[in-house]
C-alpha cells in the first residue's frame, strides 16, 4: 500500500506511513473517549515505515501503551503498544490527521457497549463490547 | 430537544485522561453539536462534538495549555494532550464532551460541514445537517480552506 501523508492541526507535526490493516477502528473506551475528546478512531499503520517529525510529546500512563500529540496544538497522533508481547510496538494513527481519513471504511467498533449516544456510527461495521475486547485482549478488568 | 429550544443542565465535572487538568461547569446547554471540518478533524481524530457553557459557570485547575487559532483558540492538557475545548476569546465555551463522564448521553442534534465527514464516520440520527457553504453562508466570519 502507498504512504500516506498527515498533519496535525497547526502544521508542526508532519507524519507519513503505510496503512497496515484495511479497515479504521472506533475506540469508545473510557481512555479513548477522553482523550480524543469523543471517540478514538484509528487505522493500524506499518511501525517501521512510519516517519513522524516536529514537537511530538508522548504519554504513557499505562504500563503496555504509549500515546502521542502535538505540543504545540495538542492535536493527538498515535496510540502505540510499548510492553513485550504479541502486540509490542502496534502503531494506530489518528484518522483525523490523514486527508479523507484514509479512505479506509469503519470495519470495527470497540467498547461498542458503551457508545455515547452522540456517536451513533450509522455505517455497517462489526462490533465488540467490553467484555469481548477484555476477553480477546485483555486479562478480564484490565482494561484499555 | 432542537436547536430553537436549548435544553440546559446543572454541575458536571470533567478532567483530562492523565488527571492533572480539572474542570467545574455549572449551569450549560445539555446537547451536542458536532463538527467535520478540517481543524476539528485534524485536532480530535475525527469529529469533533461539544456542549456549550458560559464563561461565568466554568472553573479550569491545571496545566493547560492553550493554542491560539486563526477562528477559535483551542485547549489541551500540556502534559497528556488531552483535547478540552475550543472557545473564541471572551465568548462561550465549547466543551469536549469526552472529557465528561455526565455528558457521555447528551444527544447529537446538529453537525456542520457534513460535506467534509469521513465516509467511515456518519453519526445516525434525524438531527440538523449542515454543509459548508451552507454553515459558511451564515457565519461568513469563517474561512475553513483546507
Amino acid at each position: 500500500m502507498a504512504a500516506m501523508s498527515g498533519a496535525c492541526m497547526c502544521g508542526a507535526v508532519q507524519v507519513s506511513v503505510v496503512a497496515k490493516g484495511d479497515h479504521m477502528t472506533a475506540c469508545n473506551c473510557e481512555n479513548c473517549r477522553r482523550w480524543s475528546g469523543g471517540v478514538g478512531f484509528t487505522f493500524e499503520v506499518e511501525a517501521k515505515s512510519a516517519e513522524m517529525t516536529g514537537p511530538i510529546k508522548t504519554i504513557s500512563l499505562l504500563p503496555w501503551a504509549e500515546r502521542g500529540f502535538c505540543g504545540d496544538c495538542g492535536s493527538g497522533l498515535f496510540w502505540r503498544v510499548i510492553s513485550d508481547g504479541e502486540m509490542s510496538g502496534m502503531l494506530k494513527m489518528s484518522a483525523g490527521l490523514f486527508p479523507d481519513g484514509t479512505g479506509l471504511p469503519l470495519g470495527m467498533e470497540f467498547y461498542a457497549d458503551e457508545r455515547p449516544d452522540g456517536f451513533d456510527l450509522s455505517q455497517p461495521h462489526k462490533t465488540m463490547t467490553r467484555a469481548e475486547v477484555e476477553a480477546h485482549f485483555f486479562d478480564a478488568g484490565k482494561g484499555d | 430537544m432542537s436547536i430553537e429550544t436549548p435544553v440546559y443542565a446543572d454541575a458536571i465535572h470533567g478532567r483530562c485522561l492523565c488527571g492533572h487538568v480539572a474542570i467545574h461547569v455549572g449551569r450549560h446547554r445539555a446537547e451536542l453539536g458536532a463538527c467535520h471540518c478540517t481543524r476539528c478533524r485534524r485536532w480530535s481524530g475525527v469529529a469533533l462534538n461539544v456542549f456549550t457553557a458560559e464563561p461565568d459557570h466554568v472553573r479550569v485547575e491545571g496545566p493547560v495549555a492553550i493554542y491560539p487559532g486563526e477562528i477559535a483558540e483551542r485547549a489541551f492538557c500540556s502534559r497528556c494532550g488531552t483535547s478540552l475545548w475550543l472557545r473564541n476569546p471572551g465568548e462561550v465555551y465549547e466543551f469536549m464532551v469526552g472529557v465528561f463522564d455526565g455528558a457521555k448521553d447528551y444527544p447529537l442534534i446538529s453537525e456542520i460541514y457534513i460535506d467534509r465527514a469521513f465516509a467511515s464516520c456518519r453519526f445516525a440520527g434525524d438531527h440538523v445537517r449542515r454543509t459548508e457553504a451552507e454553515y459558511e453562508a451564515k457565519n461568513p466570519f469563517i474561512a475553513e480552506g483546507a
